[in-house]
C-alpha cells in the first residue's frame, strides 16, 4: 500500500539526472531485484538448501553403498545407524538412498510438469490478451469451464488410461496448473496494451512485433517468474498425491509420494520410513515457497 | 434473486455435461474393460457381459444410451462391485463423506477465520507471526503426510486415538457416541488442517483491509468500542471473500478426503472413485464425477447468493 521508496524505484531518471549517469553506472530492474532477493534471509536460506538436495539427489544415489532397489530381508526396520542413515524400511532396503532417488523423481516432475504448464499458459494468456475481443472472450471463457471442473478426478482418470508412467504424469500435471498461469499472463498483457510507454512506441510507429518483444515480453517475466516457482511446489505436491494413492510412479521407482505412503504402512516398526521422508518433502516444499515470496517481493514492489 | 439462480442453474448444465462427456470418453479411451482382468472368463463370456451392459456398441451410441439413463436418474449398475447399482453403493458412502468433509469445512471456517481475525487484529505482533508460520506450514504439507505423522503421534506412540476404522452414525448405539467422536477426530483435523491455513490468511488480508476503511474510521469516531466495531462491522465486511471460498474449499476437501478415507480406510465415496478408476469400474466412476461436479457447481451458486444478500452492494446479474 505504501510508496515505493525512491531507491529501489528503477528506470525513471528524470532529465536532472541525465548528467550524473555519465559517471555513476545506473541499476538496471535485474540488479535491484537481485540485491532485494539476496538480502531475504529466508529466500537465501532455501536456495542454499535446495541446491544441496539437488546435489545429493544427484550423487547421492551413485556414491551410496547402498541400491534403492536392494532388498536384504534381514537388515529390514533397521533404525538410523552410521549404515543406513535414516534407517532401512520393512524389507531392508536403505531408507536414505530412496529418499534421494524419490528426490530426484520429485524435482523432476516439478521442472517438467512446470515447464509444461509454462509453455500452454504463457501461449494461452498472451494470445488471448494480445488479441483481446472475441477471441479473448472464447478463449477465457475455456479457461473458466476448466476452472469449474474437478481436475483432480480428471488428473486420475487419465492416469488411468494412458497408464502410469512418469510422461504421461509430466503432462497431465502440467494440464492443471496451465490455468492460472494462463490467467496471470492475460491479465498482465492486457493491461501492458494500454500502458503509456507502450502507446509512446506505437505513437512514434514501432512494429507491433517488436512492441512485443521489447515491452510486453520483458514485462511479463516478472510475474511469470514469481508464479513459475509458486507453480513447482505444487507440481511435486500433485505427483506425490498420485503416486501415494498408487496411481503415480510405480516400483521399482520410488518417489516421495510412495514413500510416504509405504512408510505409513509400516510406521509402528520403522516410523523413520515415514519421517525422513516426510520431513525432506515438507522442507522442500518450504524452500520453494519462500523463494517464491522473496522473488515476489523482489520483483514486484508494487505489490508489498 | 430466482431468475439469477435458476439462469446460474441453466448455465450450469453445459459444464456438467462438460464434465459427463470428457470423463466418459477418457474412460472408454482406457486399455482394458472392467471384464478383462477377471479370470476364467471365457471370450464368449466376455463378449456376453459386454453385450449385456451396451459394451459393444459404438462408443457414442453408449453415451447417449447412459446420458439417458442418467437423465431419468439411473446412473447404472456397478461392473466390479455386482448386484449393486452405483447409486446404492453412493448413497452407501455419502454418510461417510459427508459426516468427514461437513466436520472439516465447519472446522476450518470456525478455526481458519477466528485465527485470521486474531492475527489481523494483532498486525505484526508475535501472535500475527505465529499464526502465519503454522499457516504457512498447513499450506505447505500436504495431509497424505500429516495424516500418517498425527496417527503415529496420537495412536501409535500414545494410544489416545483409533488409528483407523469408522463407527458411523447406525453403531452409535452398540459402541457409543464416545467412539464414534474418537474414530472422526484425526481423520476431520487433518483434512481441515490446509483449509484452516489457507482461511486464516485469507481472513487476516480481507481483515486488515477492513480496518483501515473509513466506514471503521468512523466507527471508532463516534466512540463505539473496538469489540464491537469488530463483531459489529468489521467481520461482517471482512467474510466476504472467506465466502466465495467455499466453493474452492469444497473442492479441496473432496479431493483431500481420497487421501484421507484411503489413510483411515473411512469406507465412503472417495474410495469407490480410487478403486473404480483402478478397476475400470466406468459407471461408478461416471456417478461419483457426476456428484462431485454438481457439489462444487451448487456450492459456488450458494456461495454467490450468500455473498449477494450480505453485501448490498453486490448486484446480481
Amino acid at each position: 500500500m505504501s510508496e515505493t521508496p525512491p531507491d529501489i524505484d528503477p528506470g525513471h531518471a528524470g532529465p536532472a539526472t541525465a548528467v550524473e549517469a555519465d559517471q555513476i553506472k545506473g541499476r538496471s530492474l535485474w540488479d535491484d531485484a537481485r540485491r532485494r532477493l539476496f538480502g531475504n534471509k529466508a529466500a537465501v536460506a532455501s536456495m542454499v538448501l535446495l541446491a544441496l538436495l539437488v546435489i545429493a539427489a544427484v550423487i547421492g544415489p551413485e556414491v551410496s553403498p547402498h541400491d534403492f532397489r536392494a532388498i536384504s530381508y534381514g537388515d529390514n526396520d533397521l533404525p538410523p545407524s552410521w549404515s543406513h542413515w535414516m534407517g532401512t524400511d520393512s524389507i531392508g532396503r536403505d531408507v536414505l538412498t530412496r529418499t534421494l532417488i524419490g528426490a530426484r523423481v520429485s524435482l523432476a516432475v516439478g521442472l517438467i510438469a512446470t515447464f509444461v504448464s509454462l509453455v500452454i499458459g504463457v501461449i494461452w494468456g498472451a494470445t488471448a490478451g494480445f488479441f483481446g475481443g472475441v477471441v479473448d472472450n472464447v478463449m477465457m471463457r475455456i479457461v473458466d469451464v476448466l476452472y469449474s471442473l474437478p481436475f483432480v478426478f480428471f488428473v486420475i482418470i487419465l492416469m488411468v488410461v494412458f497408464g502410469t508412467s512418469l510422461w504421461i504424469m509430466f503432462v497431465a500435471i502440467g494440464a492443471i496448473e496451465w490455468l492460472t498461469m494462463a490467467r496471470i499472463v492475460r491479465g498482465q498483457t492486457l493491461s501492458l496494451k494500454e500502458r503509456e510507454f507502450v502507446e509512446a512506441a506505437r505513437a512514434i510507429g514501432v512494429k507491433p512485433l517488436v512492441i512485443v518483444r521489447r515491452h510486453i515480453v520483458p514485462n511479463l517475466i516478472g510475474p511469470v517468474i514469481i508464479y513459475v516457482t509458486l507453480t513447482i511446489p505444487y507440481a511435486i505436491l500433485a505427483e506425490s498425491f498420485l503416486s501415494f494413492l498408487g496411481l503415480g510412479v510405480q516400483e521399482p521407482l520410488t518417489s516421495w509420494g510412495v514413500l510416504i505412503s509405504e512408510g505409513a504402512n509400516g510406521m509402528q516398526t520403522a516410523p523413520w520410513a515415514l519421517l525422513f521422508p516426510a520431513g525432506m518433502m515438507a522442507l522442500t516444499l518450504f524452500c520453494f515457497n519462500f523463494i517464491g515470496d522473496g522473488l515476489r517481493d523482489a520483483l514486484d514492489p508494487k505489490d508489498r | 434473486m430466482l431468475v439469477y439462480t435458476l439462469k446460474r442453474l441453466l448455465s450450469a448444465i453445459p459444464t456438467i455435461l462438460v464434465v459427463i462427456a470428457v470423463s466418459f470418453f477418457m474412460m472408454r479411451l482406457a486399455p482394458g474393460g472392467p471384464f478383462t482382468s477377471d479370470r476364467n472368463v471365457t471370450p464368449a463370456i466376455e463378449a456376453n457381459l459386454n453385450a449385456k451392459y451396451n459394451l459393444d456398441d459404438p462408443m457414442i451410441v453408449q453415451f447417449f444410451k447412459y446420458m439417458g439413463n442418467v437423465l431419468q436418474g439411473d446412473f447404472g449398475p456397478s461392473f466390479k462391485y455386482q448386484d449393486f447399482t452405483v447409486t446404492e453403493l453412493v448413497l452407501d458412502g455419502l454418510p461417510v463423506s459427508a459426516t468427514l468433509g461437513l466436520s472439516a469445512l465447519a472446522l476450518a471456517m470456525l478455526v481458519g477465520s477466528l485465527l485470521g481475525v486474531i492475527a489481523a487484529l494483532r498486525q505484526n505482533k508475535s501472535a500475527d507471526y505465529g499464526v502465519m508460520t503454522v499457516a504457512m506450514a498447513g499450506i505447505t504439507i500436504p495431509n497424505f503426510v500429516t495424516a500418517p505423522v498425527m496417527v503415529l503421534l496420537f495412536a501409535v506412540w500414545n494410544d489416545w486415538l483409533p488409528t483407523a476404522g469408522w463407527v458411523g452414525w447406525s453403531r452409535i448405539d452398540t459402541m457409543g457416541g464416545d467412539a464414534f467422536v474418537k474414530s472422526l477426530i484425526l481423520p476431520v483435523i487433518t483434512l481441515a488442517l490446509p483449509q484452516i491455513a489457507i482461511i486464516s490468511r485469507l481472513m487476516r488480508g480481507s481483515m486488515i483491509e477492513v480496518m483501515r476503511s473509513n466506514f471503521i474510521r468512523t466507527a471508532k469516531a463516534k466512540g463505539l468500542s473496538s469489540a464491537t466495531i469488530v463483531r459489529r462491522h468489521a467481520l461482517r465486511a471482512a467474510v466476504m471473500p472467506l465466502i466465495s471460498y467455499l466453493g474452492p474449499a469444497t473442492a479441496a476437501l473432496l479431493s483431500g478426503s481420497l487421501v484421507i478415507e484411503r489413510i483411515f480406510s473411512l469406507p465412503g465415496i472417495g474410495q469407490y472413485f480410487v478403486t473404480g478408476a483402478l478397476n475400470r469400474d466406468y459407471t461408478l466412476v461416471m456417478g461419483v464425477v457426476i456428484l462431485y461436479a454438481t457439489l462444487i457447481v451448487i456450492l459456488n451458486l450458494i456461495a454467490d447468493l450468500i455473498i449477494a444478500w450480505l453485501d448490498p452492494k453486490v448486484k446480481l446479474s
